[in-house]
């Protein structure tokens, strides 16, 4: 069995590189406050320094105020489990973009390797593509391939990228150091290896396996055996976490849209990436927002299609929130997506082509952010016999939708007023003579009808006595007004007023 | 020496073309607008990947005719969009006319009912040809129409070119629904409607039962004029063509 491992090094630091791209290449410090005897925090220190801050002199030990004072232009991050967990997510998404089974450990994951070579001309190929994989979802990861769970590990901390060869694990193994065989080494088995004089893996393998595990005992073993790439550490697949998630907690409230959106988008960004390496789009997303009264605001976003594209996902958002803002500042969020496979487009010989899906469900998308998501889909005929009614139903492309009807011979159709404008009709012997509203005022040349529609006096009023105002009586007129329009109008029985319903075209 | 021009005129007179009538450029596909009448005018129907206008005021036949051509283009299974800036289109006689709600993708932009002015109405344009811009840039979409309803689209003539070149790329016939013409020199076709007359029957009292309008093609680039057809009556101001009533309106 080949198998991979990725790690990524220092991955509560490269979590907040994840989080905050712009301080990459700076001197950044991660720093942690330990809380103390008493509950309260105490002074924080540094636990992890980028390569720049340990240029100008940041050490891990070092206070806040002191790491500062060696390097004035140091950005101190605090340490986020959001952030780290959002980072160990992405990690495991990264593995599934390349393996459908991988094991997750802290800080790395293993996928297994044999049948990728159809898709890569080398496994050194291979490794190189998931390091330039991973510097797009803002991780630099060490990667190794060897014959063994174990080698591929102890790998990963001595090389950048490396591919052991197939049954050479051992000869790997033997010129490196000892302190790579574990992370770190125990200070007993440290410590012993000092007294006997051994300084490389190589030479721990040669002593005798059953004398070693009297001496160092089972932890000693289980080292010796790495040593020697005879390690049977199974290969534990988990299966993918159903949501995917990013969180962000903010080190001040936001109450304006604008800069909410500003922070949102690199949620989404990442979401979308992580959606990406699993082949999944997104339909949608729940947001839930921390805010300062230490109450939640939760909205859910949806998509009318599945989309890899932020900029419709992040104006729907931005859309949901400037209609509903939140009541309080925001000084934390996560956003969860909401994953779907993403349509796949199949030419047909015999008819034109259409909008690939995923552009459509961003174009969608997009339309709806623009005019409102209750303004686009395909329109639909409600069930009443109230002529204005109409409804919106999700648009299906040609595709999917059933079979179009065969046009009809010519008909007239309609041009409607939404909602009806009420007017004044002047009455003469043979119906309406001469209407006029706020911009149509018209003598009436000619008139027909009424035709009448009643109905929905089955439906009960509010007080759920007579039918009341619930249902509807009208008389419909089709009429050829003096500006050479041809309306339809009604009047309304139950109140006595005269509508302007549209007008023939 | 050569013969006089009279008489190569008359041996080559059958092979000759003049230059008013070379096309200027290559035939372009057609999409059909539903009225066989009109179709013939137009050498075949809307031509594809272009810019298109359908005018004329009030119950002049401009509803009519895009659903006729609505339900032409979902029939040969083209993508198709109607950008409402006025939220005026009626379900129901669209459904009646052949157009299968499920297959168009509706942008309502307003509800207004009434012809807006000033900032208002360049707003709604400029919204529109922003929706429009959207949706023919996506790709796919075989007919885009932008109906501006009572509107006389007033836009910047770069605005125009933008929207016929983003068509022309997508291969989208792009056709604007308005009161009277707004892209000028843009738009390849210009179909303006005129002199519409309802026809009603005396059964009792008056019936409607059809509506009549005289079609216009007033711009037609790449188009020889055609032949009368069989189903309205040509004449010099343009082709007439009926669309009876609906029966469905006439409940009682």
């Amino acid at each position: 069995m080949r198998v991979a491992c990725i790690h990524v090094p220092q991955l509560a630091l490269q979590a907040v590189l994840r989080r905050s791209p712009e301080l990459r290449g700076t001197p950044v410090a991660l720093t942690e406050a330990p809380i103390g005897r008493t509950g309260r925090a105490g002074r924080a220190h540094v636990v992890m320094a980028s390569a720049e801050a340990r240029r100008a002199g940041v050490r891990v030990g070092l206070t806040a105020a002191q790491a500062s004072a060696v390097c004035p232009a140091l950005a101190l991050n605090p340490r986020q489990a959001a952030d780290t967990e959002a980072a160990e997510a992405a990690l495991a998404d990264l593995g599934f973009a390349f393996a459908s089974h991988v094991e997750r450990e802290p800080g790395r994951v293993f996928i297994q390797v044999d049948d990728l070579g159809h898709l890569y001309p080398s496994e050194e190929a291979l490794a190189q593509v998931i390091q330039q994989r991973a510097l797009r979802m803002g991780l630099g990861v060490r990667v190794a391939i060897a014959d063994r769970k174990g080698t591929a590990r102890v790998a990963t901390r001595a090389r950048e990228r490396v591919v052991v060869p197939a049954g050479k694990d051992a000869a790997f193994l033997a010129p490196l150091a000892l302190a790579v065989l574990g992370e770190p080494l125990p200070a007993e088995l440290a410590e012993a290896f000092g007294r006997w004089g051994l300084a490389r893996v190589g030479a721990f393998a040669a002593l005798p396996g059953a004398d070693v595990g009297l001496r160092l005992g089972p932890q000693g073993a289980r080292l010796h055996r790495l040593a020697r790439a005879e390690d049977d550490e199974p290969f534990l697949p988990a299966l993918p976490a159903d949501a995917i998630e990013e969180a962000l907690a903010l080190d001040y409230a936001i109450v304006e849209v604008e800069p909410l959106a500003f922070v949102l988008r690199g949620l989404c960004d990442r979401l979308l990436a992580r959606l990406a390496c699993r082949s999944l789009a997104c339909v949608g997303v729940t947001l839930r927002l921390a805010l300062e009264t230490r109450t939640f605001d939760v909205r859910e976003v949806n998509l009318a299609a599945p989309t890899r594209d932020v900029g419709p996902l992040l104006q729907l958002v931005r859309l949901e929130l400037s209609r509903r803002p939140p009541d309080a500042g925001i000084v934390g969020m996560l956003v969860v997506a909401r994953p779907a496979r993403a349509r796949g487009a199949q030419l047909d010989f015999l008819r034109p082509a259409g909008p690939a899906p995923d552009r459509l469900a961003a174009t969608i998308a997009k339309l709806a952010a623009l005019v409102g998501p209750e303004n686009v889909g395909a329109p639909r005929t409600e069930d009443t016999w109230r002529e204005e009614a109409v409804g919106l139903a999700p648009y299906a492309p040609p595709g999917e939708a059933p079979g179009a009807a065969a046009p009809a011979a010519h008909v007239m159709s309609m041009r409607r007023f939404r909602p009806p404008e009420e007017i004044e009709v002047m009455l003469g012997p043979e119906g309406p003579a001469a209407l006029r509203g706020r911009a149509t005022t018209a003598r009436v040349t000619v008139a027909a009808g009424p035709y009448r529609l009643s109905g929905e006096w089955w439906r009960r009023n509010a007080s759920g006595e007579a039918p009341g105002d619930s249902g509807f009586s009208r008389d419909y007129w089709d009429v050829h007004a003096s500006d050479g329009a041809l309306y339809r109008l009604h009047h309304d029985r139950v109140g006595d007023r005269w509508y302007l319903d549209g007008y023939y075209d | 020496m050569g013969l006089p021009l009279e008489l190569l005129d008359e041996a080559l007179s059958a092979r000759l073309i003049p230059a008013s009538r070379l096309e200027h450029e290559p035939r372009r596909a057609r999409l059909s607008t539903g009225v066989a009448s009109l179709d013939a005018r137009l050498g075949g129907g809307w031509p594809a990947a272009s810019l298109a206008e359908l005018c004329g005021r009030r119950s002049a036949g401009r509803t009519s005719i895009l659903h006729a051509t609505l339900a032409a283009a979902i029939t040969r299974e083209q993508t198709v969009a109607l950008i409402d800036t006025a939220g005026a289109f009626d379900p129901r006689t669209a459904q009646a006319a052949g157009v299968t709600l499920n297959r168009l993708l509706w942008i309502r932009l307003g509800g207004g009912p009434h012809r807006a002015a000033g900032e208002e109405a360049r707003a709604g344009v400029h919204l529109g040809l922003q929706a429009a811009d959207i949706l023919i840039a996506a790709g796919g979409f075989g007919l885009v129409v932008l109906d501006f309803g009572e509107q006389v689209p007033r836009a910047s003539t770069a605005a125009w070119l933008r929207l016929r070149h983003t068509a022309e790329r997508q291969g989208t016939t792009a056709l604007v629904v308005a009161l009277a013409r707004g892209a000028g020199a843009a738009a390849t076709t210009a179909v303006v409607l005129r002199d519409a007359r309802p026809r009603f029957v005396a059964e009792g009292g008056p019936l409607l039962t059809a509506l009549e309008t005289r079609v216009a093609v007033e711009r037609a680039l790449g188009v020889f004029p055609a032949p009368a057809n069989e189903q309205g009556r040509d004449d010099a101001d343009g082709v007439l063509v009926r669309f009876a009533m609906q029966p469905a309106l006439r409940t009682s």
